[in-house]
């Protein structure tokens, strides 16, 4: 019933607004902005990915976004609601251009390309001094400008805004994911033989699919200089990017609510733990593998196994259906 | 510019080169037979160094049996790899990538955990240099690349001259119609992985002595043989060989002339490659 | 979605939120356990130990309240190549506070203080250093944070400085020290009192040595290494050719030496190869002797113990160097007491950082105990005012005029150190250019 699930849309969304209102420990607020952002990356990773084409060089266009606006607002002094249209939009240009040009290599191919994007542009942006800051990158960026008199550079503040902007995303994530040329992509994954048969409007709708994704990288990389008021070459590297991917294949790799629930879960445990932060990555790469050929669809998967194993067990006094 | 600043960076380009074929060409045995392309073997690679580090550095083992031991030990891990994580992956690309970044994270953690995230050292198996004209070549570089060009020599004979190589050739031209001939699949992957895998233990430990061992290293490593490979022709045993070498002049060159930037060349080449030829320089038809 | 399904959806997830909640909330006081553990067991081992240490009597405090505790903070880099010199900053930062713990603590105000200490890594990453000290400054309201790098120092510093926290990193960069960050202090010596250390040494035993190349990895203090070596030549009247830089993850060096040695050299400056990038001086002094080279190497920051053993001594001549051989005439007694403590209570042996850090920290300690308040903002303005005696025999005090703009670092003096034929000599004391750096 879809107007029930508006409805818990809707629920959850208010929650989350209410947050900073009954939370005033200013440590969580940081820690759920900085769980937003990641979960704005994931998603719009994700949904390139359910195109058939794993982008590794994500983090690189979410550092495009962060270094373009950054580096406008620090070294040229521009307004940041002018330098993060202008970050997002190279971000989006440098994936068109590179869309048409490499997104007809596919599979392997494609996932080995976007691994020398990714080292490609960590090294470009460690080499400029000015205006990128070259290996020490941007220090004490500000906080982002005054939006219509509201002033952003308190953490709750920063934590609504970065809060909208994952809203938007993940619901023009859903919106395409759910589109007709979506249905045709959900059905054909990632078997690109069937998708030459199709018609080559795949290839439009892949490329377009692959800029808006990395426009949303770079609205992440943005979000993420106000967050941190720093970028360094490092920030955004390959292993950002496997992040992303571990986040959807715990979650679920080819449902919607997959990668959401991976960061989520990722992320917290993540919190957790951090007394041990070293052990960290072997916990996630034994879920990642056990997720992987263990219990297959991530948690999403096994949340729906279980909500219809009690669908079955409580269906007892019904008249049980012949399996054909 | 002397005789010397020529030959000098060519030798140990050529020296250094033996080295990436030896890991290039298990990363392209992996991926001709089960077309996985074992995003890891740059950490198996990190594991064989360390393991030979272990033995040869804290327990003062003999170096040569330390490297055999290394390698026989990565060989099964191979065989343990393929059998528990790949072949239930059954060629899934993306499978296949998730499931060996979960390896990567593992071994990487692991090794930190172990042996501290700052490079490990052993003092050095030969000593000594050659002056050849006005170069000077280091003399285990020399032995590092004999030793090399003896595995390389040793795996050409395998897959050329016996059964279980031209049935693992087989395998890797046409899956189906080698099973058709009777040829076990279940047998060859196993061989392949373990071969793959011995291959890039086989490296680390023979540069370990002349470089070092850290937990990071297996990223590079996996850069420059995925630009082996690309470069060469995915699948193609003389093509990683040729790819080896050119990318061992390219980033002996590449410091010398270009400095710094050079750590791009790699990425640059796969780019490139991809682009305009993709099946690269010797490679079959994908 | 039937109803029934909506209905467990939102049960599993009030479950599953309900749990999280308890997580969070237990992980917290997790930590504070774990600090007030530490202290103990720290306390019980250098219980033996602190006969040599301390010099003054132990004096019993008596105060007028219960004993609080002060908890500090420590947020360093400990899973990344730069362990080798975070590690000994921990530990030096930990000896300090056990050292003062034994001395009875600090007394600010006739309150008396136990010091506490909780270690975090921050992974050498920006966004897990802003999550820490968001933590540490909100969460566990420390006043003083020891140890990031100059990497993802800079994520810290807003919060810190917001909120008047002290912040003490271990590597400084002018951007982390600008005079917009007052709270941030840096407890070793500077770069180019490093470089002043192996120059002066160079051009009086190798006057005949002029040029200069520099050599040093793709980090972000690059620039200010740079700076210095190019300050400290013009002032010894060497020739400086340039700084060559190598990708972080560069794993041969052969090609580099090619590079260098183009440059026809007198000296190959190793700069801070030492220090994050560790154990690489080992594998670039053996590779640019088997290139051929036969000139100077010096090496301003040091490599972790044990790493030259693995070069063969006869590629170990004429390098020149920070490291110190505690056996060496001029070493002192305090230094070498430092140094032997850290070897029976860790099994390895310190790299001479560590004791640098440790003469900081515990001067830290020390004048907190002469504080009246705890007010930190009265403690960043007299602490900037501090003077006391280093373990190298001269008086520590901060550098004046802003070096490239780092103005809280540290000044001491150093030893000078050669290899000579596989031996470390250490035997003098160098005479540094002060004026350069300590304003009347």
């Amino acid at each position: 019933m879809k107007s029930l699930k508006f409805l818990l849309f809707s629920a959850l969304v208010i929650l989350l607004f209410l947050i900073p209102v009954f939370v005033d420990n200013l440590y969580w607020i940081s820690v759920f902005t900085k769980w937003w952002i990641y979960i704005l990356l994931t998603v719009s990773f994700w949904l390139i990915m359910s195109t058939g084409q794993v982008n590794l060089a994500h983090a690189g266009f979410a550092a495009i976004g962060g270094y373009i606006s950054g580096a406008l607002v620090q070294s040229y002094g521009w307004n940041s609601w002018a330098a993060l249209p202008v970050g997002v939009l190279t971000a989006g240009l440098i994936a068109l251009v590179l869309g048409y040009i490499t997104l007809r290599i596919t599979g392997i191919y494609f996932i080995i390309m976007s691994v020398a994007l990714a080292g490609f542009i960590q090294t470009i942006f460690g080499i400029w001094d000015h205006p990128f800051g070259g290996l020490v990158g941007l220090q004490s960026l500000p906080h982002p400008d005054a939006f219509l008199g509201i002033n952003l550079s308190s953490r709750p503040a920063l934590y609504y805004l970065i809060l909208i902007c994952m809203l938007l995303v993940v619901i023009l994530v859903y919106r395409i994911y759910y589109s007709s040329m979506g249905r045709i992509f959900r059905g054909i994954n990632s078997s690109d033989r069937l998708a030459e048969h199709v018609g080559i409007d795949i290839m439009k709708y892949k490329v377009m699919v692959f800029v808006i994704g990395c426009l949303c990288a770079g609205l992440g990389g943005v979000l993420f200089t106000y967050y941190t008021s720093t970028i360094v070459p490092t920030s955004f590297t390959l292993t950002q990017s496997t992040y992303y991917i571990v986040y959807c294949a715990v979650g679920g790799l080819l449902v919607f609510p997959g990668p959401i629930i991976g960061t989520l879960v990722l992320c917290y445990i993540s919190e957790l733990i951090k007394a041990y932060a070293e052990y960290q990555n072997i916990i996630f790469s034994v879920l990642l593998i056990a997720a992987m050929l263990l219990f297959k669809g991530g948690l999403y998967g096994l949340y729906q196994r279980f909500i219809n194993w009690i669908s079955h067990v409580t269906k007892r006094n019904e008249t049980p259906v012949k399996s054909i | 510019m002397t005789i010397g600043e020529i030959i000098q960076p060519f030798i140990n380009g050529l020296l250094i080169g033996l080295n990436y074929i030896l890991v290039a060409l298990g990363l392209t045995v992996i991926f001709s037979i089960m077309s996985v392309l074992n995003f890891a073997h740059g950490e198996i690679y990190m594991i064989g160094a360390f393991l030979v580090y272990y033995l040869a550095g804290e327990y003062h083992v003999n170096y040569v049996l330390a490297l055999l031991i290394a390698i026989v030990a990565t060989g099964i891990l191979g065989l343990i790899l393929e059998r528990f994580l790949f072949r239930p992956a059954k060629g899934d690309i993306l499978t296949g990538v998730i499931v060996a970044t979960g390896l990567i994270w593992f071994f990487q953690t692991g090794a930190q955990i172990i042996f501290g995230s700052q490079p490990s050292r052993i003092y050095p198996v030969v000593v000594g240099t050659w002056h050849i004209i006005d170069a000077v070549i280091a003399k285990d570089r020399v032995a590092a690349g004999a030793i090399s060009l003896a595995f390389l020599a040793i795996v050409y004979y395998f897959i050329y001259r016996t059964k279980q190589g031209k049935a693992m050739q087989a395998v890797a031209q046409d899956r189906e119609a080698a099973a058709l001939q009777g040829i076990d699949i279940n047998r060859i992957s196993p061989l392949g992985f373990v071969i793959g895998c011995a291959l890039a233990g086989a490296a680390g430990g023979i540069i370990l002595p002349i470089l070092y061992a850290d937990p990071y290293m297996g990223s590079t490593v996996l850069s420059t043989s995925l630009s082996i490979i690309i470069l060469g022709g995915v699948g193609s045993i003389p093509g990683a060989a040729l790819g080896g070498l050119i990318l061992g002049l390219v980033n002996s060159y590449g410091a010398q002339f270009a400095g710094y930037i050079s750590s791009i060349f790699p990425f640059v080449i796969i780019i490139v490659v991809l682009l305009f030829k993709r099946t690269g320089l010797m490679g079959r038809k994908i | 979605m039937s109803f029934k399904r909506t209905f467990l959806t939102l049960g599993l997830v009030f479950i599953i939120v309900m749990v999280a909640f308890a997580g969070a909330c237990s992980s917290t006081t997790t930590t504070t356990t774990a600090t007030v553990t530490k202290t103990a067991a720290a306390q019980t081992t250098t219980a033996t130990a602190t006969a040599t240490a301390t010099t003054t009597a132990t004096a019993t405090k008596t105060a007028a309240a219960e004993t609080k505790t002060l908890t500090i903070a420590i947020v360093t880099p400990l899973t990344n190549f730069a362990v080798n010199v975070s590690m000994n900053f921990e530990r030096a930062v930990i000896m300090a506070i056990d050292d003062q713990n034994a001395k009875g603590g600090v007394t600010i105000g006739g309150q008396n203080y136990n010091l506490a200490y909780i270690v975090r890594d921050d992974k050498f990453d920006t966004a897990t250093a802003k999550s820490l000290a968001e933590e540490m400054v909100f969460n566990e309201k420390v006043p003083v944070i020891f140890g990031p790098s100059q990497n993802e120092g800079p994520a810290l510093q807003p919060t810190t400085n917001e909120n008047k926290v002290l912040m003490f990193c271990m590597s400084p960069i002018p951007e982390m020290c600008k005079p917009e960050y007052p709270y941030t202090f840096y407890l070793g010596g500077i770069q180019s009192q490093q470089y002043a250390t192996v120059m002066e040494y160079i051009t009086k035993f190798y006057p005949d040595a002029k040029k200069v190349v520099s050599f040093y990895g793709d980090l972000s203090d690059e620039p200010a290494q740079s700076a210095a070596a190019k300050q400290m030549c013009d002032y010894y009247d060497l020739e400086w050719s340039g700084m060559v830089k190598f990708p972080a993850s560069t794993t041969d060096f052969a090609p580099y030496a090619q590079k260098l040695m183009a440059y026809d050299p007198d000296v190959i400056d190793l700069s801070g190869c030492g220090g994050a990038l560790g154990s690489l001086e080992g594998t670039m002094v053996k590779q640019f002797r088997e290139a051929g080279y036969t000139g100077i190497i010096d090496m301003p920051t040091v490599p972790p113990p044990g790493i030259m053993d693995t070069v063969p001594a006869e590629y170990m001549d004429k390098i020149v160097t920070n490291d110190i051989n505690i056996n060496g005439s001029i070493v002192s007694a305090e230094y070498k007491s430092l140094v032997t403590r850290f070897q029976t209570q860790y099994n390895e042996l310190p790299i001479d950082f560590f004791v640098q850090a440790y003469n900081g920290a515990s001067a830290f300690f020390e004048f907190l105990d002469t504080q009246s308040t705890m007010d930190t903002e009265q403690w960043m303005q007299n602490f900037a005012n501090y003077k006391w005696t280093g373990v190298f025999g001269e008086d520590a005090q901060w550098v004046g005029e802003p070096i490239f703009g780092i103005n809280r670092a540290l000044m001491t003096n150093f030893w000078t150190s050669e290899w000579k034929n596989g031996v470390l000599d250490t035997s003098y004391v160098n005479n540094l250019p002060t004026e350069l750096w300590i304003s009347k």
